[in-house]
């Protein structure tokens, strides 16, 4: 079944942009519902950058239809429908390869950088955009030293 | 009420044309044209305004600043993404921490302090601390250091933990010299504790050229600033003076720049590139490279970070970024810790995308062959964010001649520049002092209360040194002790490149002081020129002396 939201994706298939979505996921796998959310903002960025970076969007493609078929051969229908602990058998095969790197950093500087993260992890960032600064903020008081 | 700029036609030569608007070109604008010198001023990069263009986001102002052209890394030790060095107005100063440091005594005798080490292309520097201290001082009043000339810094809540580690150790952390306002200084405001230190300083209470230097010497009128103009090559005449600066204007077009002399601030990966690029007949090594040692010698000092989690808040995020400092490893105790020379922990914090991208990085940022972090640890170490802190280990790394910039034979720049290729191994001393450096920060952050530590290896290189190094002998060094070329005696170099040692500090207040220097010397050169009615300027080792004075070896 497509979620819906796999339609957004304008380089890759709907069906890619799920298993995209699901390496993410493991990538950053955070428990909270709002944070699985912004997982897939960080993938429609990725796809944006797809659209133009034709070879980057058929190595990614490729590598794509590698999960899947790697998830197959543990029993699962594809990558984005294997449980968790499959998906992370199966990235663990292409960890040190440069594709999953340049993913890794693509991923985790897009979904970190993201105001919903912020809030989440406590980054009082998007409060900061004033530039007042912490002076009478607590930049010099910590109660447990 | 400042006087409007002065244009310098093309043709014309200007008295002084400075390449690049760092730290060390910074310094020598605003000094030339304090002294009524006419300048012309190439920067690569954009002219940004600090309230209008600095935001409060570390992904885009790193985008912003960057230079993000292409450089090629080789080597075991070198990181996939080289430098992290900026390409605007005000060079890295815009991203610098701050930490203003001299060097020590000792530092600048590298090779008699140390002896001789295998396989290290150690020297002394051609002056000594009393030498330079006087521009020390001078650089210190123009910076406005915090510790020096105001108040020092207040500790900020990641220095609280650093402080509590330290104590527990027999150590002393303390505030460093801090080119931070604490208080308002030289018209601008004091320190808000904002906390984005490395992404621009929006209120300007950090020191930048951008917003000290450039308006100084704009006020003259005597600055004739180009932004977007990226230098290409540096042309000579037939008695192998400089002549003039061949450059790309902001449409792309080539032109040149003629000049009476030439002053260079590119840092030290496209300070070489550029003269390796101005290679004639004359010079077919490279302009003022008949030693061979133009773009040898790179060093990016030795560094590393430890981060550690704890069980209560820190928001080590909060305030100075860079502001407290242990130096209780700076000396040099061979005999003890088994390495030459020292390094220094600092306080540092990144943001959160630079966090998770850094903290435990991969090949990308870091070196062939590294893993970044993904999954459950990356959930683990980025939902205690708040209760991080962080240290950067910086110190001294030892020069060889094989760790160097060169140029690609084939691939090229948007303007058919050669593209430069940075090779670097860390020495077997340098692995020694990360080693111990690293041993002391776990110990610090456990005795602090540390539930878990990362052993951080170095980010892209932010203090690029050592490609043009000085010295009085022109067989083994590119400048003298002024920064003027031995084979070239109307160019000089204004920045990191010039170190011929690295030492264990942050390297901003030595180059500005190196600049602060070189600019006097320039000045009174160019007088006692104007009073013999022309003569050579300036005066020095001129290209027909140095012709009969160089041999190999």
């Amino acid at each position: 079944m497509t979620d819906k939201r796999a339609l957004l994706f304008q380089a890759l298939q709907p069906s890619e942009a799920q298993t995209l979505v699901a390496i993410m996921g493991r990538i950053v796998p955070h428990g909270a519902p709002e944070l699985k959310d912004v997982v897939w903002q960080t993938a429609l960025a990725y796809d944006s950058q797809l659209v133009t970076d034709i070879g980057l969007r058929s190595d990614i493609r490729f590598q794509l239809q590698d999960l899947d078929k790697r998830s197959s051969e543990q029993g699962a229908p594809s990558f984005a429908e294997a449980p968790p602990n499959v998906q992370d058998t199966v990235l663990q095969y292409i960890e040190d390869t440069a594709l999953f790197q340049n993913l890794i950093y693509a991923t985790v500087a897009d979904f970190y950088n993201r105001h919903t993260v912020w809030e989440a992890i406590g980054f009082p960032g998007l409060a900061q955009r004033d530039g007042a600064g912490y002076l009478d903020k607590g930049f010099d008081t910590l109660e447990w030293t | 009420m400042a006087r409007p700029a002065v244009i310098v036609p093309l043709d014309e030569a200007a008295d002084v044309v400075v390449i690049g608007t760092g730290a060390g070109g910074g310094n020598v604008i605003r000094e030339l044209c304090l002294a009524g010198i006419k300048v012309v001023a190439l920067e690569a990069g954009p002219r940004l305004d600090a309230d209008r263009d600095f935001e409060e986001d570390e992904v885009t102002m790193f985008n912003k600043l960057s230079w993000l052209d292409p450089v090629i890394p080789k080597g075991p030790d070198i990181t996939g993404s080289v430098t992290w060095i900026c390409k605007s107005v005000g060079g890295s100063t815009t991203h610098w921490a701050g930490a203003a440091l001299r060097l020590q005594p000792h530092e600048f005798k590298a090779r008699t302090t140390y002896g001789a080490v295998p396989k290290a292309a150690l020297a002394d520097w051609p002056i000594d601390y009393d030498t330079l201290l006087p521009y020390y001082e001078k650089a210190e009043r123009m910076l406005g250091v915090a510790g020096r000339v105001m108040p020092p810094a207040a500790g900020n809540t990641n220095f609280l933990v650093m402080k509590r580690g330290a104590e527990a150790c027999g150590l002393k952390a303390q505030p460093g010299f801090m080119a931070i306002n604490t208080e308002e200084y030289d018209g601008r405001a004091a320190c808000s504790q904002r906390g984005y230190c490395f992404s621009g300083c929006r209120n300007q209470a950090k020191w930048s050229s951008l917003y000290e230097a450039i308006p100084k010497a704009e006020a003259t009128g005597w600055l004739d600033l180009r932004p977007n103009c990226q230098a290409l090559s540096i042309s000579t005449d037939a008695t192998g003076r400089a002549t003039g600066v061949v450059y790309a204007d902001p449409d792309g077009r080539v032109v040149e720049q003629k000049a009476q002399m030439v002053v260079l601030a590119g840092n030290s990966i496209q300070t070489p590139r550029l003269l390796l690029n101005s290679a004639s007949s004359r010079f077919p090594a490279g302009l003022a490279n008949g030693s061979g040692v133009v773009g040898r010698h790179y060093m990016r000092h030795l560094t590393a970070s430890t981060y550690a989690q704890f069980p209560q808040p820190v928001h080590a995020y909060k305030g100075m970024t860079m502001m407290g400092i242990v130096t209780d490893f700076a000396d040099n105790r061979p005999e003890d810790r088994h390495y030459v020379g020292g390094f220094h922990l600092e306080t540092i914090m990144l943001g959160p995308a630079f966090t998770a991208i850094f903290v435990s990085p991969g090949p990308l940022t870091s070196t062939v062959g590294s893993h970044a972090l993904w999954g459950q640890p990356l959930v683990d170490l980025m939902e205690s964010y708040t209760h991080l802190a962080g240290l950067w280990i910086v110190g001294e790394d030892l020069p060889q001649a094989d760790n160097r910039v060169t140029l690609d034979p084939e691939q090229k720049d948007a303007y058919g520049m050669p593209v430069a290729v940075v090779t670097y191994s860390d020495h077997a001393n340098d692995v020694a002092m990360r080693d111990y450096a690293w041993q002391q920060a776990r110990a610090l952050y456990t005795a602090a209360g540390a539930t878990q530590v990362w052993d951080t290896p170095p980010y892209p290189a932010t203090h690029n040194l050592g490609t043009c190094r000085m010295g009085s002998d022109p067989s083994k060094s590119v400048v003298n002790e002024y920064g003027q070329a031995h084979e070239v005696p109307n160019l000089f170099i204004a920045d990191g490149s010039v170190f011929p040692t690295s030492g264990s500090e942050n390297p901003t207040l030595t180059i500005c002081a190196l600049a602060i220097r070189q600019a006097e010397y320039i000045i009174e050169q160019m007088a006692e020129h104007e009073a013999n009615g022309g003569a050579v300027i300036p005066d020095g080792v001129g290209p027909a002396s140095v012709t009969g004075s160089i041999q190999p070896g």
